[in-house]
């Protein structure tokens, strides 16, 4: 009975959370003065600018997912295939682009990028070039770049995920009957890998075509996603945002659906690898492999280096490198009333909503994998589907669902973020505490019964132990995903008072004066906290990190 | 001329000895096996046949020609993986074409070898089947199919039956040994169960941490081996230590702590210190002649069908194994005394200790 009603409370909320906001933009995409119609989709694709919108965000998402392809592929297969001194320590710097959000980085590559940034004062001084170039153009070659730079780690965790899980004597086989390495790439290997690569492709795509904070940043206007944050201010007066955010969920839900399907259906992933297979690389071979590395990790750690850079610098104009230095901005950082506001909201938000996220994931979990209960496959589906829900998507269905309510964002958007940032998360936390209960298997627990304790105490001394680092990293994780959370933050917060970080970054980086070295500086903060999470994570759940980051 | 050479290989991994001069030659249409304990190098040194791994030292000849720094696709050596390699995204068919399209065969002449080879491992039925849908038994066909489509000069075995159970192997043993002699082909076998290389080899190599320590014909190192290592890793063994005594013909005494022994072999060096065995089943229960006599007390009877154990202890304190058959056990009885004997021919003499 008991068991029941928590089903219910979890049932219901996850609907109402998640299935009713959906159904609300599906009702407002098809209903004009409450008569079904396609009319909004005919008037929003004969708008130009939005078909523009719409060409430009597919384009920008196909390109970085050959871009981050380009990059990723061939780095897992050095990574996991050959053994070369300092592997280690290059492996992990290739995952540090991922502590900053591409939103971040794109205010200190405008530094390096920008008519008298770095780079062309660099070419021009080395008299590469005499006039300035226009590297960011319109914005959408900056948004490009930051995006690659940003998410290529995910290819390559994704691909060196899928190698680690690959027997390399079916690629053996092959050689053993005549192909040559590119037959036996082409033929073997890369068919195998596709589950993988599928996966990496749609969270890349995805990614990139809702991520908001970039083009903000670069004033890149023509992007669905820059669309639908400008559609909610008339939302009233002109629905087409409903139509956008509509054609959002229609592709992440294919894409995720064929992905889900294709893996599903070729699980091709047989006995690890044994460890000898592993190629050592010396000598000669060493040069341009550590090239190809120091050219890679020094482009995309250039973002990081000019967010460093730039909060510390007090004077950095038609110089390569700042001329003066400075700790003035991260004493505004801590002092001044935006940031300290920023700062505090994030953490407090993020905390409540890990909380929140752990206890509703781990008891989604535990309904899962422990009791029979019937209907626990809609339970199922219900807490996986956040996986397909964008954050711009979950901001914009909450903005426009709940305006006018008692939890109207507008008053005050603290329930709101919380439920926004555990619910993005939940997939992930119901996964793991699932499998942990998988893995933990009936035994260990009838082991401790059969000796005389009773279910409490079981679960106390017994199966709570055991799952918990697996639970603890993932909290770490959701954590500090939520500090650094852009889209939510960007669309619910309204009042000063009420902005997370990334909008305050978001505002300090549109004002004339410090504000983009503020900014910086409280981007380097944030930077250090997702770091030091995925440290602390990665030590409890050794490499089990690189799950957050794949689907399937 | 030997089909393939095996001349003095080693190998390291760091400081690890893999290999340890590891000679041999496998005949034209000879199956030839390597057996040993996992982690003896056995697969090591098919890979390194195969090209997979470069030896640190030592040549493979194929047909008298070094190969040995000749890359794997090149060699013309077929493989047949412990877990068969298969490629799930192709199906049987396109599996088995595989090795004759890379070498761009005719269309036409990879139909009709695929169709062959589809037909001698009954695995026409299941042509276009992907491979995940096979029980282990037809797995373990295609990858044969796969491999001999190709006709390979030699054909590598990697432990090919270890997936299977117990009744499916025993099947698969036939179909390997009529495979075998139906096309002809020179096959180096690998595996650990000593069983599966007694019953299909002609000649095994016996290897030990990285070593050859004997090549001979299943009943020579079963009855005669040289090595202790080899007794038993072939079977069950009884061991006694002694020292070597009067010589006389081609026979040599030994003694021991039981007694004096004979044994038909000639070991020049009187007083050297060395071991000797003899297999349970080998021997006589109360015997009528008085030669190699052990008397002892019977401790226990375990039967298992048709033979049954029986643990012996001695006066001295030593404790035998006898293997008899289950009728023979039935009359006897815990804490009888029995004697029994092993023939100067069945005492095995391990070189010195």
């Amino acid at each position: 009975m008991r068991i029941k009603l928590i089903y219910a409370i979890c049932l219901g909320f996850l609907a109402y959370f998640i299935a009713y906001p959906l159904i609300h933009i599906l009702i407002n995409s098809f209903t004009v003065e409450e008569k079904a119609t396609f009319k909004l989709f005919i008037t929003a694709l004969e708008n130009y600018v939005i078909r523009r919108s719409l060409f430009n965000s597919f384009l920008l998402s196909i390109a970085v997912v050959i871009s981050t392809s380009a990059i990723g592929i061939p780095l897992a297969f050095l990574f996991v295939r050959y053994r070369f001194p300092g592997r280690n320590f290059l492996m992990t710097l290739c995952f540090l682009p991922l502590i900053a959000s591409p939103f971040v980085g794109a205010i200190g590559m405008t530094q390096i990028l920008s008519r008298f940034g770095s780079l062309n004062i660099l070419l021009m001084k080395l008299g590469i070039i005499k006039y300035p170039v226009s590297w960011l153009g319109s914005g959408l070659l900056g948004i490009f770049i930051l995006e690659t730079l940003h998410l290529y780690p995910i290819m390559f965790l994704n691909i060196s995920a899928a190698l680690n899980n690959f027997d390399i004597s079916v690629e053996e086989a092959s050689y053993n009957l005549g192909a040559s390495f590119f037959q036996t790439f082409r033929r073997i290997t890369f068919p195998l890998l596709l589950p993988g690569y599928f996966a990496a492709a749609s969270i890349i795509f995805i990614w990139t075509l809702t991520d908001l904070g970039t083009p903000l940043i670069f004033e890149y206007r023509e992007l669905l996603s820059v669309q639908i944050f400008n559609s909610i201010k008339d939302i009233n007066l002109n629905p087409q945002g409903y139509v956008l955010v509509f054609l959002v969920i229609l592709i992440t839900f294919l894409l995720f659906g064929i992905t889900k399907r294709y893996v599903t259906k070729h699980p091709y992933t047989t006995e690890r690898t044994p460890a000898f297979i592993e190629k050592n690389l010396s000598g000669k071979q060493l040069f341009p492999l550590y090239l190809f590395l120091f050219l890679l990790l020094g482009i995309s750690l250039l973002p990081h280096i000019s967010i460093i850079l730039s909060s510390v610098s007090k004077k950095w104009f038609f110089t390569i490198l700042p001329s003066e230095y400075t700790g003035e901005f991260y004493h505004t950082v801590f002092t001044h009333h935006l940031t300290k506001t920023g700062i505090f909201n994030s953490l407090f938000l993020s905390s409540i909503s890990t909380l929140l996220g752990i206890i509703l994931g781990f008891t989604i979990g535990f309904l899962l994998a422990k009791t029979k209960i019937r209907g626990k496959n809609i339970l199922d589906i219900m807490a996986m589907l956040p996986l397909a829900i964008p954050g711009i998507v979950m901001a914009f269905n909450y903005f426009t669902l709940f305006t006018g309510t008692i939890l109207d964002p507008r008053n005050n958007p603290y329930i709101l973020l919380v439920i926004s940032y555990s619910i993005r998360r939940l997939p992930y936390i119901v996964r793991s505490t699932y499998s942990s209960f998988q893995q933990l298997g009936e035994s260990s627990e009838e082991a401790s019964v059969s000796l005389g304790a009773d279910r409490w105490t079981t679960f106390k001394r017994i199966t709570f132990p055991l799952i918990s680092p697996g639970l603890f990293a993932g909290a770490v994780l959701a954590f500090s995903f939520s500090v650094m959370e852009v889209s939510s933050g960007l669309i619910l917060a309204i009042r000063e008072r009420h902005y997370p970080i990334a909008k305050v970054i978001y505002t300090l980086a549109g004002r004339v004066t410090d504000g983009p070295y503020v900014a910086c500086g409280l981007g380097v903060i944030g930077m250090v906290l997702v770091g030091f999470s995925y440290y602390i994570s990665s030590r409890l759940v050794a490499k089990k990190i690189g799950e957050f980051f794949r689907i399937g | 001329m030997a089909k393939i050479e095996i001349k003095g290989i080693s190998k390291k991994f760091g400081e690890l000895e893999i290999l340890k001069d590891v000679s041999f030659s496998v005949e034209e249409k000879e199956i030839f096996f390597l057996l040993g304990p996992s982690g003896c190098g056995k697969t090591t040194l098919l890979r390194i046949i195969a090209g997979f791994v470069p030896p640190d030292t030592g040549k493979i000849l194929l047909n008298g020609r070094d190969i040995t720094d000749t890359l794997p696709s090149k060699r013309n050596i077929g493989i047949i993986f412990q877990n068969y390699a298969l490629w799930p995204h192709l199906s049987v068919e396109k599996n088995i074409s595989y090795g004759l399209e890379i070498k761009k065969y005719p269309e036409g002449i990879i139909r009709d070898k695929v169709k062959k080879v589809l037909e001698i491992t009954q695995l026409t039925p299941f042509k276009d089947y992907y491979p995940t849908k096979l029980s282990g038994g037809q797995q373990q066909r295609v990858a044969l199919a796969r491999a001999i489509v190709n006709e390979p000069e030699v054909l590598l075995l990697d432990e090919p039956l270890s997936n299977l159970d117990t009744k499916l192997r025993e099947e698969m043993r036939t179909e390997i040994q009529w495979l075998q002699k139906e096309i002809g082909i020179t096959m180096v076998y690998v595996t650990h169960d000593r069983r599966e290389a007694m019953a299909m080899g002609k000649r095994i190599a016996v290897i030990n941490k990285g070593r050859i320590v004997e090549i001979g014909s299943p009943l020579d190192l079963y009855f005669h081996p040289l090595n202790r290592f080899t007794a038993e890793f072939l079977g069950e063994i009884n061991i006694l230590e002694g020292k070597v005594g009067k010589i006389a013909g081609h026979y040599t005494e030994i003694i021991t702590e039981e007694g004096v022994f004979t044994t038909a072999k000639t070991i020049p060096v009187e007083g050297q210190e060395l071991e000797i065995g003899f297999r349970p089943e080998n021997i006589k229960i109360n015997p009528v002649d008085r030669e190699n006599i052990i008397v002892g007390i019977v401790k226990d009877i375990e039967y298992s069908g048709e033979t049954a154990k029986i643990k012996i202890e001695t006066k001295k304190g030593n404790n035998f194994f006898l293997r008899v058959l289950s009728g023979v056990a039935k009359n006897m009885q815990r804490e009888c005394e029995i004697s029994f004997s092993i023939s100067s021919e069945d005492l095995i003499v391990f070189s010195a200790k």
